[in-house]
This record gives structure tokens, C-alpha cells and sequence, in this order.
């Protein structure tokens, strides 16, 4: 993109100035529609529920019925 | 006279917890029983059956078919209790090592390989009491 925003005659290169101006407006523009980035962690800590724990509760619940699973199978166990 | 009867009693109540009953043990192969009486496999701590000492083809092939069984029933009481494949395995193995007998072979919590004895064997924390 040409520079200049005059030619050597001290004419104004209406085209040149149109372009750029152009240009800066939608550069400013965008910084004031987007504003910064926010890169800093949030303030409560980061819960992710994965379910590949043991929950106890689980355990006491299904007793029972491993029990008995176990018991009428009894031959692989 | 009392004291004798309470003795006998607590050793009655002992020998009942730890043994497993003699109808589950007949239900058994042979060869699978045999195979734990003489620490050749044991009970993991993940509800399926592990090798002590590096196995043969033919324990390997009998532990492998117990093992793939085991895991269609755990998959089987997960479905029908609605929870993970992982927890119904867990708690199996909760209630089959306390069937161990005395003298078979079990992991503890940290995965060591252990000899059951008289007493309560050493569960996960997270098990039934």
C-alpha cells in the first residue's frame, strides 16, 4: 500500500488518505468493541467432578447386592 | 466353666470369618482351587485374580477365563445398580478377600502380594466394615 499521503507537488492523494484513514478507523475501532484479554485464574478453585473415584456411599449401598452376586456364583470367585 | 464357653465361642466366630464356606469352595474348579491353596494366584485388590509367581500357560489360560467371567458379572451388577463397572469390582473384592482363606494369597491396599492369616485381612479403608 502506498505511503504517502502527498505526491511530490504537494497534492493531496485523496485515494492514499481515504485507505488509511479507513484503516486506523477500523484498527481503533476494534480495540474499543474487544478490549483486553483477560489472562488471570478465577478466584474460586476449579471443581471437576470425575467419576472415576470411589465413593464410599456407593460402596455401602451395592454391598448387598454384590454380596449376593458373589454368592450365586460362587465358583469364579 | 463360663470363661471355657466364651473361648470356644470367639474361636467358633473366628474360624467362621475367616474361612470361606465350604459350599463356595466346592463350587470351585479344582484346578482354580488348587491353584490358590499353593500361592500360585491370589485375590488383587481391583476384584480380579492375580498371579503371585509367574504364571504357567495353563494357569494363565484358567486365571484369564475366571477373570474375563468376573468382569461380565461386575459389568452385569453395575447396570443393575446403576453405577460404574469400577465400583461393583471394588466392592467385590472388599467381600472376596475377606473370604480368603488362611494360608491364600491377597493384595493389600499398597499392592503387595500377602498371606492370609487367622486374623482380618487388610482391607481398603473404603470397605464395609
Amino acid at each position: 500500500m502506498q505511503a504517502r499521503l502527498t505526491n511530490g507537488t504537494n497534492s493531496a492523494i485523496r485515494s492514499s488518505m481515504r485507505r488509511q484513514g479507513l484503516t486506523a478507523l477500523v484498527a481503533l475501532t476494534g480495540l474499543a468493541l474487544n478490549g483486553c484479554v483477560q489472562v488471570s485464574a478465577p478466584d474460586k478453585p476449579i471443581e471437576i467432578r470425575l467419576f472415576v473415584k470411589i465413593e464410599q456411599e456407593v460402596v455401602y449401598r451395592i454391598d448387598g447386592a454384590v454380596k449376593d452376586a458373589i454368592k450365586e456364583n460362587a465358583g469364579i470367585f | 466353666m463360663n470363661g471355657k464357653w466364651i473361648e470356644i465361642m470367639v474361636a467358633a466366630v473366628a474360624l467362621g470369618a475367616t474361612a470361606t464356606s465350604a459350599v463356595a469352595q466346592e463350587k470351585r474348579d479344582p484346578a482354580y482351587q488348587s491353584a490358590r491353596t499353593s500361592g500360585l494366584i491370589g485375590e488383587q485388590t481391583d476384584g480380579y485374580l492375580g498371579f503371585v509367581v509367574p504364571p504357567s500357560a495353563s494357569v494363565k489360560a484358567l486365571v484369564d477365563d475366571l477373570n474375563i467371567k468376573r468382569k461380565a458379572k461386575f459389568f452385569e451388577i453395575a447396570a443393575q445398580q446403576n453405577v460404574q463397572p469400577k465400583d461393583a469390582a471394588f466392592t467385590a473384592a472388599c467381600n472376596i478377600i475377606r473370604a480368603t482363606a488362611v494360608g491364600e494369597y491377597y493384595q493389600t491396599p499398597a499392592g503387595e502380594w500377602t498371606k492370609r492369616t487367622a486374623g482380618p485381612p487388610q482391607l481398603d479403608s473404603r470397605c464395609p466394615q
